[in-house]
């Protein structure tokens, strides 16, 4: 889900940067924030970094001796979405194989169900694999599917999040034909 | 996911297989105890038990096919809610609210786009798809108010957000799918429904 989380954050400009006006200061100083928040990419704790959101307030600058960088403690809100096992969400199949598929969800990539998770659907190979109920519901690519989490993987050295799904569970499963997500 | 994968153990059964199991059903799918424990730290899959979130009962079907499920339990960390897994200082934002944010920011980033020194998160563009395509509502600020009665009787704030992201048509389908509600379901069953009713007024047309 989403999370809106206040940070505080030191921001370094180095000497050339510095500018005479407090305006153009400030714009050097949000511009460095966005670049470190854009460099970011996700955390393990607050997940993957959407978007800074509100200014609340920039402090006084320090000196660091030796390298004449000037810190500015700053404070800001920023949007995040961070996936928990627990949650229901709805992601899109991207990748179908014989044990289970792949699917996305928002900035997550890396979701996915095995077949072992997915009640009463069998493979059915082809082409355009997909799996398949006895109700003729299924499960393709490009196919909405709302699943729970039942757990989750932060892979540091990609800075990403891995997750396992199911479908076991009432109100789980395709919601719809292949749409946008 | 791949047989033999590095921090990959059984996920159903006995927990300490290792070998890559060659079953008439193929191969199986290992994930390791501990490589994917919850980030709250909770402790881990115990053996032969899958952490899922599973749900009793078998009524109703938000989606054309979805089946029944047999009988199973709910896992220890359901019924401790989704709070385990967040950090303390955060709020919990709607996908509807979330998706009004992210728009207004888009709006004034054509502007600021321009300047290539302002870098946009690499998330943002599919943060923002999520966020409206998931967005069930026309008034977002309006759902959260209706939502925030159950607040007063015990539910959390990522509950609420689950609900309000869900777009659950009955009250069944609120608690099969947060059994974390189900220990306040006598106190709250009433409300969900009326509340469930207000938001039907304000879902968007399909």
């Amino acid at each position: 889900m989403f999370l809106k989380v206040q940070l505080p954050w030191n921001v370094i400009l180095s000497p050339e940067s510095l500018e005479a006006s407090d305006l153009k200061l400030q714009e050097s100083i949000i511009i460095r924030l966005l670049d470190d928040f854009a460099a970011k990419k996700a955390t393990k704790d607050l997940g993957y970094y959407i978007a800074v959101t509100t200014l609340k307030r920039i402090g006084e600058g320090k000196v660091r001796q030796h390298t004449g960088d000037v810190l500015f403690p700053v404070v800001f809100s920023a949007l995040t979405f961070k996936i928990c096992k627990g949650e229901i969400l709805e992601g899109v199949v991207h990748k179908v194989m014989k044990h289970g598929v792949f699917l996305r969800c928002g900035p997550v990539e890396s979701l996915y169900l095995t077949n072992l998770k997915m009640p009463d659907y069998r493979y059915v190979p082809g082409e355009n694999p997909y799996f398949l109920n006895d109700k003729m519901s299924k499960i393709g690519k490009d196919v909405v599917v709302r699943f729970v989490v039942i757990g989750t993987k932060w892979m540091e050295a990609d800075r990403e999040f891995q997750a396992l799904v199911s479908l076991e569970g009432d109100y789980l499963g395709p919601v719809s034909s292949p749409a946008e997500i | 996911m791949e047989k033999g994968g590095k921090g990959y153990s059984s996920l159903n059964k006995g927990g300490k297989d290792d070998s890559p199991a060659k079953s008439a059903k193929g191969r199986r799918v290992q994930f390791a105890e501990d490589s994917f424990d919850p980030i709250s730290g909770s402790s881990p899959m115990s053996g032969g038990k899958a952490a899922s979130t599973q749900f009793k009962g078998g009524k109703g079907e938000k989606v054309a096919n979805g089946g029944k499920s047999t009988g199973s339990k709910s896992s220890k960390s359901s019924e401790f809610g989704i709070e385990q897994e967040l950090p303390k200082n955060v709020k919990c934002v709607m996908n509807c609210e979330a998706a009004d944010i992210l728009q207004g920011i888009q709006d004034r980033m054509t502007m600021l786009s321009k300047d290539p020194a302002i870098k946009i998160p690499v998330s943002f563009d599919k943060g923002l798809q999520y966020a409206k395509s998931n967005s069930h509502y026309t008034k977002s600020e309006s759902v959260r108010s209706i939502l925030e009665p159950l607040a007063d009787l015990g539910v959390s704030e990522a509950e609420l957000c689950v609900i309000g992201n869900v777009c659950p048509q009955t009250s069944e389908e609120v608690f099969a799918l947060i059994p974390s509600l189900k220990v306040r379901r006598s106190t709250i069953e009433g409300l969900v429904r009326e509340i469930l009713r207000e938001l039907g007024k304000l879902k968007k047309p399909m």
